[in-house]
């Protein structure tokens, strides 16, 4: 159920980002989008891939989900190991008491934006990095 | 038309995260504890609040926003006790930000003297699954598994028991009728999250809430002294006492 809200706010989220990035003074086209959904994020990645893809027939985007990792950090001798399914065991110790860095979210990771020429490409260049975290 | 690709790298739910983030510092700062009560349908949520507010009569100032799907029948059972607002959400299987926000605007003129709260409760959805993933700007997040769901959810829900600081063992009066062994439950939940501290207890017959409202107001006190109530306070017991 809730894949469905996630599509529309990742979808405003794009629209939003077709608008902050220009190309030949006019708004950028936004061609496709790449989503990084964490194995802990409690989101049926199928279900978000065709609740985006539905997306796609009105906006021009096409989505791409990917499954992200679980990346720990164990409390107990500082390893950091990355898993791939929902596990909270430390893969240098074996310890439990572990943090996570990533993998609990949904990620919008990439844009892919159509370019007219170099000077726009720099200037969404120039914006990323006021974009990023 | 060449294309560029553009690294992002935001969390979706980010605006959502910062909502609730203002809306826990905004209760902190007016001594507020926002607890948030996670289940599966029928784990004795309601119940629970209920039973606290007989425990506590006249001492707790609380209040709660109630979420479900329909009806405002669990509004109904807890107006008796609480200020309480019911959210219904049409449809959709969890809470989210806007709706807790819309609540607690509609809870502020049901309190008296305007005094602020002790506590407000959050009791969401039904549901083990979707809510674990929304932040409502709690200070303690308390999965209820009732001994009549089996000692070996937690494993099954990892989110759930993962960003839960507490879990309350409900319906423990059953334990004589049910084969559920509160020791690998607890046990289960920890492989999970090592840090929950856990409360066994019966809305029904009282065992267990006198304590259960005990860890409450340690939480609170914990909060007010500016004491990071989430990290580092592990119960290394199971607690069944009353």
């Amino acid at each position: 159920m809730h894949e469905r809200s996630l599509a529309r706010a990742i979808v405003a989220q794009v629209e939003e980002l077709g608008r902050e990035y220009t190309s030949a003074g006019r708004p950028a086209r936004v061609r496709s989008a790449c989503i990084h959904v964490g194995v802990l994020a409690g989101v049926e990645i199928l279900q978000l891939q065709l609740a985006l893809e539905a997306w796609t027939r009105t906006t021009g985007v096409a989505y791409a989900c990917q499954a992200a990792p679980l990346t720990l950090r164990c409390r107990k001798c500082g390893g950091v190991s990355q898993r791939g399914e929902v596990c909270f065991v430390c893969s240098c110790c074996g310890g439990r008491d572990v943090e996570v860095l990533a993998g609990d979210a949904v990620i919008l990771e990439s844009v892919d934006l159509a370019i007219v020429d170099s000077d726009d490409a720099m200037l969404a260049q120039d914006r990323f990095a006021t974009l990023s975290p | 038309m060449p294309t560029q690709t553009v690294i992002i790298r935001r969390d979706v739910l980010a605006p959502a995260r910062q909502s609730a983030q203002q809306f826990r510092q905004r209760h902190a700062d007016q001594g507020t504890l926002v607890v948030e009560l996670l289940s599966s349908p029928g784990a004795g949520k309601t119940s629970l609040l209920e039973a606290m507010a007989r425990h506590w009569p006249g001492r707790l100032r609380g209040a709660v926003l109630v979420g479900d799907v329909e009806t405002d029948r669990d509004a109904q059972r807890l107006a008796r006790f609480f200020p309480t607002v019911q959210l219904t959400t049409g449809g959709a299987c969890h809470l989210e930000m806007p709706l807790v926000e819309q609540g607690a605007r509609a809870l502020e003129p049901l309190l008296p003297n305007g005094e602020p709260l002790e506590f407000l409760f959050i009791e969401n959805i039904g549901n083990l699954v979707c809510p674990a993933g929304h932040d409502l700007g709690q200070h303690l997040r308390v999965a209820l598994l009732a001994v009549t769901e089996g000692d070996d959810k937690p494993a099954k829900y990892p989110k759930a028991f993962r960003t839960s600081q507490a879990l309350v063992l409900s319906k423990s009066d059953l334990l004589p009728h049910v084969p559920f062994s509160l020791e690998a439950a607890a046990a289960d939940a920890r492989q999970i999250q090592p840090q929950l501290s856990v409360q066994a207890l019966s809305a029904l017959s009282g065992q267990g809430i006198a304590a259960w409202c005990e860890l409450l107001i340690q939480r609170r006190r914990e909060m007010l002294h500016g004491a990071n109530s989430h990290h580092g306070k592990t119960s290394p017991t199971i607690s069944c006492g009353a």
